[in-house]
């Protein structure tokens, strides 16, 4: 795969410990060199080439030979390989290869390019879909795939008996039928502008319902069957799943015999591995992406996600419950310095409480809330407004800062509770676990907590997650959640008209197809929000994939759901 | 009291030490705070969901009856199951049962003799430049952290030379080249700390056994000096080390739980460590039960040995 190095100089190895050290420490305090939060939703990614690649000739396409196994690295395992009932977003991705969608989105995110799905949706009225697929699909199992196995995917996961956690995803859908054998019938209960997006993910894939009904929904988790380019063949739990290759993929033919995706949860191993030629694919840590630019024979991409990380203010008790306060907290951090601290050059700054990739696709007034919402630091203006909140004189007890034991989050934390000192405020930083972290948002029993979540590229992801009024969900909340872990906690204490009327424009937009009414409808929703100031937010992710020059015909991205083999590549490893 | 009442004495004590381990994680683990539904489900969960699964796993019951049903399903040797997993316990611990046993035993085999070797050296050497250089080097074990070393390791023999996988593992059964190639730098991790302590222990012990009267009295007598060593000193310098050698399970426990991170060894120590991120109680009190039968065995053995080498402990 990559050139094998033998010779061996002290300061190479000087500046590389160095480097290693540093991801080390990083590990320590669960930065970087570890495993990082997952903090829900389903991550998407947008990306950008890093340079350093050789693009796929016509004559090396003419080499490619059949077999080959790709080796591709994950830091965590899966719980269950049963798209139904799997809430990992890696697993996800890495179910495409395995189960496939009736939609897929095309390579930049911008149509839902027919999959199992013979064409567009048809639209019978304002919430009857029906869907023409394809013909002479198989299973791995060899069964034909029909409308049947369609309805009873969704249809089970529909179900509450079975207890899906994707049904709060579909919930949209009333039932789907078979209206022919290559023809189903989608019911919503309401006009649903996400309906494709929701189509052409692994939330929505379909599975064989003869194997799944046969084996049960646990041994199908351990034992997968669907229609994708690659079959389930072997799980060898905290090592590795493997894949081998569908012979009759409708598609085409996949050129690589197996798929292998080992899981290394270090990503400076993962690295090594990738130079050294024991995996095809890895994620590159921040601090060694200058080594990884010097290697011959891996090409990267930065990818960024769609997720959105921040400080939110527990505006539920003093002396958060002050609007003027939590926008004095605006005034006391540089936007930019934070980031620096936090991702460095992977990350971007977030607007309106999404990635700086949502504000440009839909494009929102983001430079204008830049300049509204955003102010530059001002410790004098930071003062003035703690003062007309009564807080001139500081304050009477210790704020509590609470923050994960990840260096992106506690950085943050870190430069506010130093920007509250020179004010004469004083804060702890505190370190939680995740069921802390958890509990604390449940509970409010916080000043500042950090926010991370993994929304998507549609504003949707952002704010129904974030900033809904949870009580008026169907069912509403049991009386010992406070927060229930929205970021929206204003809602108990200003209970007002007016953020009613967000709570309802907020669901009503899920419900409007109309794109520009709907990008209307999240403009009036974040100009409400950040005019309260219930955050300090500050980026979206960015993470270097790298990949082996040896596989051709492979790009990753950040709409593609998996990029070995679908409608626009067919990888192979160069012999 | 013979060595056979002895052995039984010692064995039934082990009862009362595992009920209190278990009453321990119980109690240590549901004191945690958060709770596993909540990580499990994670930020905006379905109440419904949530509810159903607290009902469904017994969180719901009160602490003392949760307890008295974990004991009753665990005297019928059930370890429950997992809650991020939705998989028996026993069945996830077997699974990863031989890589953790490979890589430990072949560490200890590998840790205990050159410790033995170096420090019977080093005290041989008293204060000579050999001593020196190996309290050197077992101060540098002792001191270097695994999860460092481990990533150096890394480094130098698979990224620089190219000579060694970099993780992974292979079970020796299947393909012994392979195996010993990936568990290569697993066990050199592993083994320096505990080369290091052993090492220190035998050293302290062989110089204070050589400064002792009936040495002297070896030597004026003529003895070699390798007899007085090996023979004489060496084995009354055991005695203090056995309990030591015993006491070190613990921290090869703990050891491989970092060594199976860094070199993504599907062992019982990733297993337990990622239980105790998503506060998966099952995992958390099957293994800590599990390691501890496994700490009390060692344990039961050294007291044994002791008793077999000095009779008089019997009689304590």
């Amino acid at each position: 795969m990559t050139d094998k190095r033998t010779n061996f100089d002290r300061r190479r190895f000087l500046a590389t410990s160095g480097l290693l050290g540093g991801s080390v420490l990083a590990g320590c305090t669960g930065g970087d060199g570890g495993q990082e939060t997952t903090t829900g939703g389903a991550g998407t990614t947008t990306a950008e080439s890093m340079g350093g690649g050789t693009e796929t000739t016509e004559e090396q396409q003419q080499n490619v030979q059949g077999g080959g196994t790709f080796i591709g690295t994950t830091a965590e395992d899966a719980t269950t390989l049963d798209p139904r009932m799997n809430e990992l977003a890696w697993v996800n991705g890495f179910l495409h290869y395995i189960f496939d969608t009736l939609y897929l989105p095309s390579p930049d995110g911008k149509k839902f390019v027919p999959h199992l799905a013979k064409e567009q949706p048809k639209q019978q009225d304002d919430t009857t879909f029906v869907i023409p697929l394809k013909e002479g699909v198989t299973f791995h199992n060899g069964d034909e795939l029909t409308a049947e196995d369609v309805a009873y995917s969704i249809n089970w996961m529909l179900d509450p008996a079975n207890k899906s956690p994707n049904k709060a995803n579909l919930d949209f859908i009333d039932t789907v039928e078979a209206s022919g054998k290559y023809e189903a019938t989608f019911n919503l209960k309401y006009p649903f502008a996400l309906f494709q997006l929701v189509l052409s993910g692994m939330n929505a894939g379909i599975v064989s319902k003869s194997a799944a009904e046969q084996k049960g929904q646990k041994k199908f988790g351990q034992d997968p069957v669907g229609s994708g380019p690659f079959a389930f063949d072997k799980h060898v739990s905290s090592s590795h799943i493997d894949l081998a290759r569908n012979e009759d993929y409708f598609l085409k033919k996949p050129n690589l015999g197996k798929v292998r995706m080992r899981i290394i949860p270090k990503p400076q191993v993962q690295f090594v591995e990738l130079a050294s030629g024991g995996v095809h694919q890895a994620t590159v840590p921040k601090n060694l992406i200058g080594k990884a630019k010097s290697e011959q024979g891996i090409k990267m991409k930065r990818i960024s996600h769609f997720d959105y990380n921040g400080l939110i203010f527990n505006s539920m008790r003093k002396p958060f419950d002050n609007v003027k306060v939590r926008e004095a907290m605006q005034y006391l951090v540089d936007y930019d310095e934070i980031l620096k601290a936090t991702k460095g050059q992977l990350g971007k700054r977030s607007y309106g409480f999404m990635p700086k990739d949502v504000n440009k696709s839909w494009e929102f007034p983001w430079k204008e809330w830049k300049e509204k919402y955003y102010p530059a630091k001002d410790h004098q203006k930071a003062k003035q407004l703690l003062k007309e909140a009564g807080y001139g004189g500081g304050m009477d007890k210790t704020l509590k800062i609470s923050s994960l034991a990840s260096s992106k989050f506690k950085n943050m934390a870190i430069i506010l509770q130093k920007e509250l000192k020179k004010v004469g405020i004083e804060a702890n930083v505190r370190e939680v676990t995740i069921g802390q972290w958890l509990t604390e948002l449940d509970s409010g029993e916080f000043d500042v907590n950090i926010y991370g979540w993994s929304g998507g590229q549609d504003p949707d992801g952002f704010y129904y997650y974030l900033f809904r009024d949870l009580r008026n969900d169907e069912g509403g909340m049991n009386d010992d959640v406070v927060g229930n872990a929205t970021a929206a906690y204003l809602y108990q204490t200003q209970d007002s008209d007016k953020l009613q009327k967000v709570d309802e424009t907020i669901r009503q937009a899920r419900r409007t197809n109309d794109r520009a009414e709907r990008k209307k409808m999240y403009i009036d929703a974040a100009e409400t929000w950040q005019s309260l100031y219930p955050h300090i937010p500050v980026f979206s992710e960015q993470a270097v994939t790298g990949w082996s020059k040896d596989v051709k015909d492979y790009e990753p991205s950040a709409f593609t759901q998996q990029p070995l083999c679908n409608e626009w590549s067919n990888a192979y490893i160069q012999k | 009291m013979s060595l056979y009442r002895y052995t039984i004495r010692r064995t039934l004590q082990i009862i009362p030490v595992l009920l209190g381990v278990f009453t321990l994680t119980f109690v240590m683990v549901h004191a945690l705070p958060g709770n596993p539904v909540r990580i499990y489900l994670g930020l905006n969960p379905s109440q419904a969901l949530a509810d159903e699964l607290i009902k469904r796993y017994g969180f719901d019951q009160p602490l003392w009856k949760q307890y008295l049903d974990y004991l009753w399903r665990l005297l019928q040797f059930d370890l429950g199951e997992s809650f991020m997993r939705k998989r028996p316990v026993t069945g996830l611990m077997l699974e990863r049962m031989g890589p953790t046993v490979v890589l430990m035993g072949l560490s200890y085999v590998i840790a205990l003799p050159t410790a033995l070797l170096l420090g019977v050296y080093s005290a041989a050497k008293h204060n000579e430049l050999g001593d020196h250089v190996s309290r050197f080097v077992g101060l540098a074990g002792l001191s270097t952290p695994n999860f460092w070393l481990g990533l150096m390791l890394i480094f130098l023999f698979a990224y620089e030379f190219n000579v060694l996988p970099a993780s992974g593992y292979v079970s020796p059964l299947k393909d012994p080249v392979a195996a010993a190639k990936h568990l290569v730098l697993p066990i050199i991790t592993l083994a320096t700390a505990q080369t290091a302590t052993l090492m220190r222990m035998t050293r302290s012990s062989m110089v204070e056994e050589l400064s002792k009267d009936y040495v002297e009295t070896a030597r004026a007598y003529g003895l070699p000096e390798r007899r007085i060593l090996l023979r004489h000193a060496f084995r009354n310098a055991l005695l203090p080390l056995v309990t030591i050698i015993g006491l070190q399970l613990s921290f090869l426990l703990d050891g491989s739980v970092i060594v199976e991170s860094i070199f993504a060894i599907p062992g019982m120590g990733r297993l337990g460590y990622n239980g105790l991120l998503n506060q998966d109680y099952g995992v958390i009190i099957g293994l800590n039960i599990f390691f501890a039968v496994l700490f009390l065995t060692g344990v039961l053995l050294t007291d044994l040995a002791y008793a077999y080498i000095d009779p008089r402990i019997r009689y304590d």
